[in-house]
């Protein structure tokens, strides 16, 4: 288990949520908040000057949102990995913010139980802890895409779909077929 | 009367129906009447008097054919004065059709009357026209507002109530695992459980006010998050023929957010009353309009039967909405047979 300090920037726009998550990761000694933006284009510009690890991002903000940040960050070619975390439950939200270049979404409704493992997971210090299996129909609270995570010269090791609530994107997107998400 | 083989009539009743003779027929009529009284009274008097007298002939023919002459001129006459009044007649039947777009030609042969008649009836319909238009303005204004409305609404409890429950499960969280403290482990329990619930309770009313997907992520993408809530738990597959690049800024949100909320009441029809198994809903645009179609093979209904038991029905509130935005939209089923519903709006007229 590696030690390294993971350096995490928050980006949300309501002040209540940016507490919360700093309540959360401050039980985690190995991840460090360097830096908290309140909108798209704040985030953009502290990913660029700090260079953090892992970018924990809300999607829908004034101005420049979570999918436009995250497509300046990956098309100006930093190393950042930019973690999702969000309202919105639905699967049309995850598809395009993968396509942006996140490489993790997380529902705000879990974070309490799933954040330091998703930014854990996400930096690639660490394999997730493993969970009791996601309900039939639900979405997994954390969604990897491994295409996505290889390009950022990361190859994280995943547990498979019926680990519960890490899901690679490819698998989960099949088994979505049998088993509609529900809202 | 009974004689000449036709059922017995009251005088009054003979009168009645005489008067219900057209105007022309009638002065015809008593044209003919004259000249046939006129033509046996001259053979009465030529009777009694001394025969072969010529000036009497040539006097008699030079009467009856004045008569004749009277005959047809009086008949052409009143039928042109009466060409007006089939103006006012087609006009009139025209609007008992439905179409108020038609108005009184103005005709060279009209007397002041029947002019002033046929003006006042186009200013009655043109006063009708701007009415209708009015209204269909006001109840599209409504409509739009309530829709703004609900979508304020949603937006405000997706952004701030949601968010902040959201932290206090955050906060919770992150207070129950600095201070674990084993008496209090049950009551954190139940309260994060409240928290979650009441997160939960909001995202699904915001949700069910407005879709956020469709105003983030444009009709296409909420189509397909639509079918793929309403083939939860149940026996069907829905199939969604989207562009993808029907995304949220192709179409205007009027247009789209009717457009939703028709795949919404068709698929809500199919699966909960016509138990359908199949349904296809296909959305198509081009530069003029956007048309979508659901259809489905369940079990079908009489549509007339249908509107005349419950108007309020939700797919038939969607006809009203389709007429304000200046579309059409149609509902097509049998029992047994499926239906299929179809909506088309033009997208000039889209504010």
């Amino acid at each position: 288990m590696s030690k390294a300090i993971i350096r995490v920037v928050l980006a949300d726009d309501h002040a209540v949520v940016l507490a919360g998550l700093r309540a959360i990761l401050s039980a985690a000694p190995e991840i460090a908040i360097v830096g908290e933006a309140r909108n798209g284009e704040e985030a953009v510009a502290l990913a660029g000057q700090l260079d953090p690890d892992v970018l924990i991002m809300d999607l829908s903000m004034p101005g420049v949102d979570g999918a436009a940040a995250a497509k300046h960050i990956s098309n100006a070619g930093l190393r950042t990995r930019i973690l999702i975390l969000t309202m919105h439950q639905e699967e049309e939200y995850l598809v395009p913010m993968l396509a942006a270049g996140a490489v993790g979404y997380l529902v705000k409704s879990v974070a309490d139980r799933e954040l330091v493992d998703a930014v854990r997971t996400v930096s690639g210090a660490e394999l997730p802890v493993r969970h009791g299996p996601a309900k039939a129909g639900e979405m997994p609270a954390v969604i990897v895409d491994p295409s996505r995570a290889h390009a950022a010269g990361w190859s994280p090791r995943f547990p498979s779909l019926d680990d519960g609530l890490i899901g690679v994107w490819d698998e989960w997107s099949k088994a979505e077929v049998s088993a509609p998400v529900t809202t | 009367m009974a004689l000449l083989g036709l059922s017995p009539r009251t005088l009054s009743e003979w009168v009645r129906a005489l008067l219900r003779v057209p105007l022309a027929a009638k002065v015809a009529g008593a044209n003919a009447l004259i000249v046939l009284a006129a033509l046996a009274a001259a053979m009465l008097v030529r009777r009694g008097a001394p025969a072969s007298d010529s000036v009497d002939t040539q006097l008699l023919l030079v009467v009856g054919l004045a008569l004749a002459g009277s005959f047809v001129v009086n008949t052409a006459l009143v039928l042109l004065a009466l060409r007006p009044l089939q103006a006012l007649e087609s006009a009139a039947a025209n609007v008992a059709r439905g179409d108020f777009d038609t108005r009184v030609r103005p005709s060279l042969l009209a007397d002041r009357n029947v002019t002033q008649v046929g003006g006042t009836i186009n200013l009655l319909l043109n006063g009708l026209a701007a009415d209708r238009a009015r209204t269909r303005q006001l109840a599209a204004e409504i409509v739009g507002a309530g829709d703004r409305e609900r979508a304020y609404i949603a937006r405000e409890l997706h952004d701030s109530v949601a968010q902040t429950l959201a932290a206090l499960v955050m906060q919770l969280g992150a207070a129950e695992r600095d201070f674990p403290a084993p008496q209090l482990a049950a009551r954190f329990a139940t309260i994060k459980e409240l928290g979650a619930g009441a997160l939960e309770e909001v995202r699904m009313l915001a949700h069910t006010m407005h879709s956020p997907v469709l105003d983030d992520l444009g009709l296409a993408a909420a189509l397909s998050h639509l079918a793929r809530q309403q083939s939860h738990g149940a026996e069907l597959s829905i199939v969604v023929e989207a562009p993808d690049a029907v995304g949220a800024a192709e179409l205007p949100p009027s247009i789209a957010s009717v457009l939703y909320r028709i795949a919404q009441e068709a698929l809500t029809n199919a699966v909960r009353h016509a138990h359908a198994t199949t349904v296809r809903v296909s959305l198509s645009t081009n530069v003029r309009d956007a048309t979508l179609e659901v259809e489905d093979d369940g079990e079908g209904f009489d549509v007339a039967e249908a509107y005349a038991r419950r108007p309020g029905m939700g797919l038939f509130t969607m006809r009203e909405r389709v007429a304000l935005l200046g579309g059409r939209f149609a509902i097509t089923s049998e029992r047994g047979a499926g239906t299929r519903v179809f909506a088309t709006l033009p997208l000039e007229e889209a504010t």
